[in-house]
């Protein structure tokens, strides 16, 4: 029970602090580099890769982001320890824009 | 910070109320001084430069009789002082052996580690001389200590949480202490960690402000440091020198060590103005109280060790051989010299910022300046409102500033947040981390931490300590490393321009007439003239578009 606080004590955290800045820093990309660094979040955090629904993959991930917005990536290339400790995935790290505060 | 809500009433009456009962206590035996023609009972605070024991051999005095000899200086004033325990006959103000013994003891202790005494008698004619005979000596820590009590403490705190605010966001308000200067509310945190008092080494909090002339750093110091906590404004270049800092051989007596600003100020805080200014070799000197919070001098036949836990603030500009073709913008810091590298890992936070309110700011500080020449807080009820506010906070920060919140237990997010700080680029770009881990810099990271449950009155650490930790340590960061293109400043070009650039790039991909640029970022004709004109955007006259260029504003010409 302890655990399960802690960690939802950090992703509060997160959420309040962090996720501005990769949410900023996410859209700072380009496209064709935002699709392959969401992909990649989405595949680390997931049993289930980011499954490749047609021929324009990245209309598709364009249509899910205006839709349910970049929090599930942020999730994704987070993990969270028992502890309250926490870790990024690189490529989150890299999305984390100064200006997102 | 919001300063459009009123304060409630309530924690206005309150501060009031409280803020009444609180003394001025200043540094100082300039009242002493004072009262060396009438004779009159007199205080002061100072530090004990020499004392010597003698034996009274009077017949009056009694047998076996002490007078002890001793000055004590504010740095400005000196007041030779005795204390004895001979009889009333031959010196009214004796004290007991006992008193004495202790009164040597705080003597000893004052003139070796630096520590205040707080000084009441009257000065008699005693031979030829004018002496200040103590009757009461005691080591000060009046300026360490609050007035605000556990009480008044407990129900601020609580006045705060019934209204919805917080003792930091009160602090930031444009009403309370920042009506005479506009500052982004990232510096205005710095400059309230700032304003902590260090009681132990590892509360240092050092910043440094590099910034554009004119930015306002002196006015930052006198109008809103200065009136709210004790802090000394250190001159430029050769006005300070070692002996001014740390502490001269008496001219008249080579056993008696004079009170550096450094000492005099420990437990405070001293800014340093112009630091660009300073040789090599006090930045040298500088370095072993940055990092131990002390200073060890040996000169003569004295050895002396006095102590300087305080935050240090330097305010400068970049140095005048700096030029970006040659060297990176962390060498901007060039100006602390050949110890850039030490005098920088020291530093809690570094802000290297053209502006330190922001350019989209020029009329709050057109106002703000006005209002200062008009003189509009310096009369009436402004002035005592100021007041009133900069009391109740002095007060506020000195409690505090004695909080001890345990890191510990919350040290697995805290070392989570650094390791994300030190797995950005620009830190190893800023501090030329050499190795994998920079113990110094995590340390000032957890004291930042700890800083700011300080000034929000916690006695736990919680998430928005950490996470306000983490924000300044960033901005700190991205300052360093990202925003300050010279050229650009040398071109007349201000930062709302190169922001709307930034917008430009990542949202107008391809040639756009200036409706449709308009329709995607907010830019009127003349800031698109003037980018045209410098060539980040390229106009097509045959169709009327627009191209945004890639624009590398350190030298001012397209990016790679």
């Amino acid at each position: 029970m302890k655990s399960q606080s802690e960690r939802d004590t950090t992703w509060l955290m997160l959420r309040i602090y962090y996720y501005p800045q990769f949410a900023e820093g996410v859209v700072e990309l380009p496209w064709s580099e935002r699709y392959e660094t969401l992909r990649t979040l989405y595949d680390v955090g997931n049993e289930v890769p980011w499954e490749i629904r047609s021929e324009t993959p990245m209309e598709d991930m364009m249509e899910y982001v205006s839709r349910k917005g970049y929090f599930k990536f942020f999730c994704a290339g987070t993990t969270v320890g028992d502890d309250g400790s926490f870790k990024f995935h690189p490529l989150l790290t890299e999305c984390l824009s100064p200006h997102g505060f | 910070m919001a300063t459009i809500d009123e304060i409630p009433q309530e924690i206005i009456d309150f501060a009031r109320r409280t803020a009444a009962n609180y003394e001025t206590k200043i540094v100082s035996v300039r009242d002493v001084f004072l009262s060396k023609v009438t004779g009159e009972p007199a205080a002061g605070i100072g530090f004990c430069t020499k004392h010597k024991a003698k034996a009274i051999t009077h017949k009056q005095a009694g047998k076996d009789r002490v007078l002890v000899e001793f000055n004590v200086s504010d740095g400005e004033n000196t007041i030779e002082c005795i204390a004895h325990n001979a009889n009333d006959k031959y010196l009214e103000g004796g004290l007991s052996n006992e008193e004495l013994t202790t009164l040597m003891d705080n003597l000893d202790e004052s003139q070796k580690l630096g520590s205040k005494v707080e000084i009441y008698g009257a000065y008699v004619n005693h031979g030829a001389k004018r002496l200040f005979v103590v009757d009461t000596l005691c080591l000060d820590t009046g300026l360490m200590q609050s007035q605000m009590t556990a009480a008044q403490f407990a129900e601020f705190k609580q006045l705060c949480k019934d209204h919805g605010t917080s003792p930091l966001e009160l602090m930031m308000r444009d009403d309370t202490l920042w009506a005479e200067l506009y500052a982004k509310e990232y510096l205005k945190k710095a400059i309230l960690l700032f304003c902590l008092s260090p009681e132990r080494k590892q509360d240092m909090i050092h910043i440094g402000i590099v910034s554009s002339h004119g930015e306002g750093k002196d006015h930052l110091v006198e109008r809103v440091i200065e009136p709210l906590v004790p802090c000394r404004l250190v001159g430029s270049g050769k006005l300070a020198t070692i002996a001014g800092l740390f502490g001269a051989m008496s001219g008249d007596d080579l056993s008696c060590l004079e009170v550096g600003l450094l000492p005099k100020m420990n437990h405070q805080r001293v800014a340093i103005s112009e630091f660009q200014t300073w040789d090599d070799t006090t930045f040298g000197e500088l370095m072993n109280m940055m990092a131990n919070g002390s200073v060890s001098i040996q000169k003569g036949s004295l050895d002396v060790t006095r102590e300087t836990t305080e935050n240090l603030l330097f305010l400068g500009n970049p140095p005048v051989h700096y030029n970006e073709e040659d060297y990176s913008k962390k060498d901007m810091l060039a100006a602390f010299g050949k110890y850039t590298h030490q005098i920088v890992s020291r530093l809690s936070l570094i802000f290297t910022q053209l502006s330190l309110a922001g350019d989209d700011a020029t009329d709050h500080i057109r106002t703000a300046i006005l209002r200062a020449m008009d003189r509009d807080f310096d009369d009436g009820d402004m002035k005592d409102t100021l007041e009133m506010w900069r009391k109740f906070f002095r007060e506020y920060l000195a409690f505090v500033s004695r909080l001890r919140p345990k890191l510990r237990e919350y040290a697995p997010r805290i070392n989570s947040n650094y390791d994300v700080l030190e797995q950005k680029s620009q830190f190893k770009a800023a501090f030329n981390i050499r190795n994998k881990r920079d113990n110094r810099k995590y340390q000032e990271f957890a004291n930042l931490v700890r800083g700011f449950a300080r000034l929000q009155g916690d006695d736990q650490i919680g998430i928005h300590h950490v996470g306000e930790a983490y924000k300044i340590f960033s901005k700190s960061l991205t300052t360093l490393t990202e925003e300050f293109p010279i050229k650009a400043l040398e071109y007349g070009i201000d930062h709302q321009l190169i922001d709307i650039h930034t917008r430009l790039l990542a949202k107008v991909r391809e040639p756009s007439t200036k409706e449709e640029i308009r329709k995607m970022v907010k830019i009127s004709d003349r800031q698109l003239e003037e980018l045209c004109q410098i060539k980040a955007v390229i106009r097509f006259d045959s169709d009327n578009t627009y191209l945004v260029r890639d624009f590398n504003w350190d030298a001012m010409e397209e990016g790679a």
